[in-house]
């Protein structure tokens, strides 16, 4: 970010007195760690879990098709 | 299971070992964590940016304060949490417990990070500077880099349970560092205030800034809780994938 964009974004926060540019970096720099690992948690969740599905998945078509007998007692 | 008698708190532990089990308390715990957060985050960024006074001597920047303490606390409830599972996998060989500290170390870490990079902007205008070589400053910076060690150990073998084993040690040893850490204000000469919350002799913070503190405190903890349990998810799942794929290369 430029240094005038960010003055300007300062100018429309509240000034705190003077200390607008310390606090409001130190809540921007919480919440940009604190979103960035909820998100990369969420995206690796739920791709794992879809993988593990699909892969469940057609090994479970493989084994049907391969011993149509021993299907009904599935693992 | 096959346990005796004498070895209950181990097999109810045990109980909580099964994926499938641990798998569907997390997703019963999780909406009821995550509705958690949302509203004490609400209120505590409520109360601390806006409602709550300017300190008499620090003026408006104390409310750094509401991201930096909260943060700090959990820096080291969460290597706390992980030195005590990390204990549980050595001498229990608890499967979800080093499941859980490489779920959590990256969480601990941000945390961390967090409480460094706040102080250091409550720092430069109060104290004049971003950053001062004493103990409570060090001490916090090392158990920074005990997580970043913490993950990088964890993801150096090539079969996971070396590096959980590996890792799991240095949480342990590395926890020598908590209570220095904690008593790092009392021990030595420092520029870093004492604790005005956990004291022996009760909070000597205003409740008009105590409550905002607090509510950032539950609302930190939820958010742990919701990520941690995301990321043991991911890794449950990743196990499976691996084991999946094992067994259609060896079948």
């Amino acid at each position: 970010m430029s240094d005038a964009s960010l003055d300007s974004l300062l100018a429309v926060l509240p000034d705190m007195g003077g200390y607008g540019a310390y606090v409001w970096p130190a809540f921007a720099i919480a919440a940009l760690v604190l979103i960035g690992l909820l998100v990369q948690s969420l995206v690796s969740a739920r791709r794992n879990e879809a993988e593990a599905a699909t892969l469940r998945a057609e090994r479970a078509a493989a084994s049907a098709a391969t011993e149509p007998r021993e299907a009904g007692h599935g693992a | 299971m096959g346990l005796k008698d004498r070895n209950r708190p181990a097999a109810t532990m045990h109980r909580y070992a099964n994926p499938a089990r641990f798998l569907r308390l997390a997703r019963a715990v999780q909406p009821w964590a995550a509705v958690l957060t949302i509203i004490c985050l609400g209120a505590g960024l409520y109360l601390g940016l806006f409602a709550s006074p300017a300190d008499y001597q620090q003026g408006e920047s104390v409310r750094i304060m509401y991201v930096h303490v909260p943060a700090a606390w959990m820096a080291l409830f969460v290597y706390t949490s992980m030195a005590a599972a990390s204990f549980a996998a050595l001498v229990w060989k608890h499967p979800l417990a080093d499941l859980f500290a490489k779920a959590a170390a990256p969480i601990g870490a941000g945390f961390t990070l967090i409480a460094l990079a706040t102080g250091s902007l409550w720092g430069k205008p109060m104290w004049g500077a971003w950053w001062v070589w004493d103990s409570r400053l060090t001490s916090v910076l090392v158990l920074f880099f005990l997580y970043l060690g913490h993950i990088a150990l964890t993801n150096a073998f090539d079969e996971p349970t070396r590096g959980a084993r590996a890792a799991a040690i240095l949480a342990l040893v590395g926890f020598v560092n908590v209570p220095i850490i904690k008593f790092s204000v009392d021990w030595w000469n420092t520029l870093h205030q004492p604790s005005s919350v956990l004291r022996l002799d009760g909070p000597t913070i205003d409740p008009s800034m105590l409550w905002p503190l607090l509510l950032m405190g539950v609302a930190f903890t939820g958010y742990f809780l919701c990520v941690v349990i995301l990321r043991m998810r991911a890794e449950i799942a990743a196990r499976r994938i691996r084991a999946l794929r094992y067994s259609r290369a060896a079948g």
